[in-house]
């Protein structure tokens, strides 16, 4: 199974992340992995949670604006250069990122690195020809 | 009739250029995905009227990317700055956050001391 990211919309004023956090609090969803690109007027959360369906539901029942897309997750070694091993493959095979973050495993043996490149396929496509594990869902939410 | 575009007292002086909101909300339609839930601020903070419009998102427009939600910020900016002859600033705002028209809309917020 692909590993899905729940985005919204948020807008840039007091409370609003706590609102949306509270909602996933209640719903006793966990957060496996976030991050927040933030623009002067709005923002946009990004989630990785072991049930996004779910998370989805509840947000937008609560009237957030929330999206469900693929992205891409890697186990990358937690040591210097991981991470520039991984971009130097879709530098060659000429492939943007539009984003990205990154979390350590529990096991503190490997990052996991949360990709978004133009084309998820791609993306994948180019990993998986260097060599690459590509993460399933399974691997990411059972964290 | 084309040339009949709203009622006088909508009418707005923005840098001396006459304004109705109805020509607004036709730039928003013109927008494809945007819905048509705007809120016009005007201040005057030099010597000048600047106008900010609010729009708010949809399920449609929102992306995970910020260059999306910019690109589509840029493509209202360009209908409406067509529609009226002025630049203005447009800020996305969360769904169902604006105020809903109970009779007669408030739609314009003018923060001039005039």
């Amino acid at each position: 199974m692909e590993v899905k990211q729940i985005s919204l919309f948020l807008e840039n004023k007091k409370g609003r992340l706590w609102e949306a956090m509270d909602v996933l609090a209640k719903a006793k969803i966990n957060i496996r992995a976030l991050s927040i690109a933030d623009t002067s007027d709005f923002g946009i959360l990004r989630l990785i949670v072991p049930d996004p369906d779910k998370a989805k539901k509840v947000l937008t029942k609560s009237n957030f604006t929330v999206r469900e897309n693929d992205v891409i997750a890697v186990g990358v070694s937690d040591k210097p250069g991981g991470l520039a091993g991984i971009l130097k493959i879709l530098t060659d095979a000429d492939i943007n990122v539009e984003y990205m973050y990154a979390f350590v495993e529990k096991s503190g043996e490997k990052a996991i690195v949360v990709l978004r490149t133009d084309s998820i396929s791609n993306g994948k496509k180019a990993l998986k020809k260097a060599g690459i594990t590509v993460l399933s869902s399974r691997d990411v939410y059972g964290l | 009739m084309d040339r009949i575009t709203g009622r006088t007292d909508d009418m707005l002086k923005i840098r001396g250029v006459l304004i109705f909101p109805s020509q607004i909300e036709k730039a928003l339609l013109e927008v494809k995905g945007v819905e048509p839930h705007y809120q016009i601020i005007v201040t005057r903070p030099q010597h000048l009227d600047e106008i900010e419009v609010q729009v708010e998102t949809s399920k449609k427009i929102f992306s995970d990317e910020v260059k999306q939600l910019e690109e589509v910020k840029k493509k209202i900016e360009k209908h409406i700055e067509n529609s009226i002859g002025l630049r203005v600033k447009v800020t996305l705002v969360e769904p169902k956050t604006l105020p809903r028209s109970e009779g007669k809309a408030k739609r314009v917020i003018d923060k001039r001391q005039l």
